[in-house]
């Protein structure tokens, strides 16, 4: 099916198609979670950001530390 | 946001034929996990299945990119406060309750054992609240300062049109509450973006990092190179305007300034926008991070990452 695909749209190589889909998937990905936007990909799941504000927690040494704030990367895999 | 239109748009295909690929992708994904294996997704992450749910660990660099607002920041050790004992725990033998130590009444004893420990932990508070603040400090300490962003984003300028959230905010509107404003993917339709073949992008597939031969690597913010469109990479949006004259007042006050400046005209709804760019960057993440770096300071408030 994809090959035929391929004979449809002559201005697309045919070996590294599925790297270039790939990459503009990587690229789409990267800019939306970079501006803490919801992707989701159809048949795999949902990604977005979940910030972490800064905490104290007790140190391993003994004490405590200061924990900065950060953002991670969730992912909701489909069911 | 559509992935399929998104990826076709991008690759000048149909949005079928790239949803079919997106399929196999994931089809891809879905059958090595299932096999136990650990499915790479290149620089987004590895997938891999434990008992019957899909595990996601996210890319180095994408995760650095997220955390790009928080570059530098580490954990700092605090200051340990006094311990408090329980009534359970069990008593030193010195401090045993019954004939008064040096005259004082046990009761008393302990109302002073229990100030003690209070103020130790007061003191741990303190420390901790002054520890808190020598990192916020040293945190601000990255911004340098400058007072231009007020100058570029007059009340009065005129936004008659309707347009998408980051070009209101920067007309003057409040400036978003969050800390990265939203970056642009729409693929302006210009001639020298049209040149960008396909075979362009399976060359840049085949590199591990093909924006890093840009040759405005060097200098991305300032310079008295223009931006060069054909290049591509990513531009910081510092203001927008219907008007392309007036647009072209504000890039040439950035370019007085040194900045290295672009009006990139993009239609919306029927209506053209001139948006004004500082700086060409390869990468998404080195415009992100200069950008949180001068906003409020050089770069105005509202300002955005947008893909050239």
């Amino acid at each position: 099916m994809v090959k035929e695909m391929v004979k449809d749209t002559p201005n697309m190589s045919r070996k590294p198609l599925q790297e270039q889909v790939e990459q503009a998937l990587a690229e789409i990905v990267r800019e939306a979670l970079a501006t803490r936007q919801t992707v989701q990909v159809p048949g795999l799941g949902v990604f977005c950001i979940e910030r972490r504000p800064a905490l104290r927690r007790p140190a391993k040494e003994g004490g405590a530390e200061f924990i900065p704030p950060r953002n991670e990367i969730r992912f909701t895999p489909r069911t | 946001m559509n992935l399929g239109h998104e990826i076709a748009q991008r690759l000048r295909c149909s949005p079928e034929t790239a949803a079919a690929l997106m399929e196999e992708i994931v089809r891809d994904i879905r059958r090595k996990t299932a096999q136990g294996e650990t499915a790479q997704l290149r620089h987004i992450g590895a997938f891999e299945a434990r008992g019957a749910e899909l595990v996601f660990e996210p890319d180095a660099g994408l995760a650095e990119i997220v955390n790009a607002p928080f570059a530098g920041l580490t954990a700092i050790p605090l200051a340990d406060p006094a311990p408090i004992r329980r009534k359970t725990d069990e008593i030193p033998q010195g401090e045993r309750p019954g004939p008064a130590r040096g005259g004082l009444p046990s009761a008393r004893r302990q109302t002073r054992a229990r100030s003690r420990a209070r103020a130790g932990w007061i003191l741990g508070i303190v420390l901790a609240i002054v520890a808190a603040g020598a990192w916020l400090l040293l945190a601000d300490r990255t911004r340098s300062p400058g007072a231009e962003s007020e100058r570029f984003f007059p009340s009065e300028t005129s936004a008659p049109a309707p347009q998408e959230a980051p070009a209101s905010s920067l007309q003057g509107a409040a400036p978003p509450s969050t800390a990265l404003s939203p970056v642009e993917t729409d693929q302006p339709a210009s001639a020298a973006n049209e040149r960008i073949a396909v075979d362009t992008l399976a060359d840049a597939a085949e590199t591990a990092d093909p924006l890093a031969a840009h040759p405005y690597a060097d200098a991305p913010l300032r310079g008295a190179e223009p931006i060069d469109r054909a290049l591509g990479g990513y531009t910081i949006v510092v203001a927008s305007e219907t008007n392309e004259q007036r647009a072209q007042g504000w890039a040439e006050g950035w370019r007085k300034q040194g900045f290295r400046t672009a009006v990139l005209p993009h239609a919306q709804d029927g209506v053209i926008l001139y948006r004004v760019g500082v700086g060409q960057f390869a990468l998404l993440e080195e415009a992100a991070r200069v950008r949180d770096a001068l906003m409020g300071n050089e770069l105005p408030q509202g300002a955005w990452v947008l893909r050239i």
